[in-house]
């Protein structure tokens, strides 16, 4: 079994936007259970991680938060997405394909010997 | 790299939105800083909900109540740790680290009131020390006027004992300014400045501004170039021919744009048509006028400079005493010898002037009054040169 990944902060964001845009408004709990799945639970997320990135998306004004109720009747805060974020995720996943097709072309052998 | 241009500005546009986003982030940290207690509550809120759907699930998948805790406590990390990390995103942790040290001091300096005052008077003392040495050393080293050989320069005051008690030295009689420029032999040049207000109007806003009437050689003495045009020629300083203007590089920059096709332009000064000749040069700086009269007056730089050309009233040893002399001594000529040489030609003249009993406005023995004979002024590395005259 492959050993949990702690996520980079920079990631995690555009996952937690992600998210947001997938599940619509979700509570901190929620969130991190959909990246631990759709991570195929190789990211692990726990709360010292998560909390800040959503205090900053929050801060940024790419998420708005408000208290609310749970399913199973618990007080719970529910994040949802703005449209500043709507926009970001856009911007976010641009840069990220970049990035990676430009690590790609390093990688690939046939590129790295011309 | 690998963009197309067409990304470029669609790039600014979200640069600025990120630079926006920042700064909205930082202000909500500032004010991150009040109400610690409420929000951490909520947090403490927040992550105890957060475990308890983790238990929740986790009893749903069959574990024991005991094993679904202590499961969750392991994965999620500690609280503590997260309020910790929290609090450093939702403030700005140096800026509490920094008020937190600012209160401890106070704490302490209330203690030891000995102490603090010892303190305080040390560090006073040093920073108007070094205020008032920098202060000397940036006219002197730092900020020199940019003169051709201002050793040579040299301010001419008059000394008239009767008035003594409106200050040992009296501003300058164009009179008197004429004279000594006819006969003495000391100086290679002598310059007359006299400080007055204008008001420029018809381009932009009426402006109040601060000129100089000075006579045509000054710049020439000096060793000034304009950037732009040229400077005054002998003629321009008479009454009359005077309608012409030099504008500082300030003023050029901030009322005519910096447009070079200013020379040959008129403006209007107090009504009246003035040619603009000349730009100074932006690094042009005059001496402190207070440094050059004696009774001072307005402290700021001329903006503008028009030529002297002393009118009949002003030729009038009976007129104003008004204006600042400026010399430039020849290189073989002592200030002791100019002085005498000075102080001869005002002596003549003032026996002359006795021919004409109504200018005995002083009567006063006629014994003359010589200052030591020249004071060094550091500020400007040029003497003052006191001219003794009696009346």
């Amino acid at each position: 079994m492959a050993t949990k990944q702690d996520v980079w902060q920079g990631t995690l964001a555009l996952m937690i936007l992600k998210t947001l845009e997938t599940l619509g408004p979700q509570h901190g709990y929620g969130i991190a259970r959909r990246i631990e799945q759709t991570s195929g639970n190789l990211l692990l997320v726990n709360y010292g991680t998560l909390y800040p990135a959503l205090l900053k998306l929050e801060q940024e004004g790419y998420i708005a938060s408000a208290w609310g109720v749970s399913d199973n009747n618990r007080r719970a805060k529910y994040y949802r997405l703005t449209r500043a974020g709507k926009k970001q995720i856009e911007r976010g996943a641009k840069e990220w394909e970049q990035t990676t097709e430009i690590l790609a072309r390093f990688l690939s052998p046939g590129e790295a010997s011309s | 790299m690998g963009a197309d241009h067409g990304d470029s500005r669609a790039f600014f546009v979200a640069r600025r939105g990120v630079v926006v986003r920042t700064l909205r982030a930082l202000l909500l940290r500032v004010s991150g800083l009040f109400a610690h207690e409420r929000r951490d509550r909520e947090l403490t809120d927040e992550l105890d909900t957060h475990l308890q759907m983790h238990i929740d699930d986790k009893l749903r998948s069959g574990m024991t109540a005991d094993q679904a805790r202590r499961d969750a406590l392991l994965k999620l990390g500690g609280v503590e740790l997260t309020m910790e990390r929290y609090r450093d995103r939702r403030g700005i942790p140096m800026f509490e680290a920094a008020m937190q040290d600012l209160r401890y001091a106070a704490r302490m300096m209330r203690k030891a009131p000995g102490f603090t005052s010892v303190a305080v008077l040390t560090l006073a003392l040093g920073i108007g020390a070094t205020t008032a040495i920098f202060s000397v050393v940036d006219t002197v080293v730092l900020q020199p006027l940019t003169y051709r050989d201002a050793k040579q320069l040299f301010v001419v005051h008059e000394v008239i004992p009767t008035l003594s008690h409106l200050g040992p030295y009296t501003p300058v009689n164009a009179l008197h300014f004429r004279e000594w420029r006819k006969a003495t032999r000391s100086f290679q040049q002598m310059s007359l400045l006299g400080i007055v207000n204008v008001n420029l109007t018809g381009t932009g806003e009426p402006e109040r501004l601060q000129a100089a009437r000075v006579s045509s050689n000054l710049f020439a003495m000096l060793g000034v170039q304009p950037q732009l045009g040229r400077a005054f020629i002998e003629e321009e300083d008479q009454p009359g021919r005077d309608r012409v203007v030099i504008l500082n590089d300030a003023l050029w920059r901030r009322r005519f744009a910096a447009d070079p096709q200013v020379i040959g332009r008129t403006i209007t000064l107090d009504g009246e048509a003035y040619e603009v000749i000349g730009v100074l040069l932006p690094g042009f700086r005059f001496q402190k006028l207070s440094h050059l009269y004696e009774i001072s007056v307005a402290d700021e730089q001329p903006q503008l400079w028009k030529p002297f050309a002393a009118n009949a009233q002003e030729l009038n040893p009976l007129g104003a005493f008004n204006f600042a002399c400026i010399g430039r001594l020849k290189a073989e000529v002592s200030p002791e010898q100019a002085l005498i040489d000075l102080n001869t030609v005002q002596f003549k003249q003032r026996s002359r002037d006795r021919c004409q009993p109504r200018l005995n406005f002083a009567p006063c023995s006629c014994r003359c009054k010589t200052r030591s004979p020249a004071v060094r002024d550091a500020a400007c590395s040029s003497y003052w040169a006191p001219c003794a005259s009696c009346y």
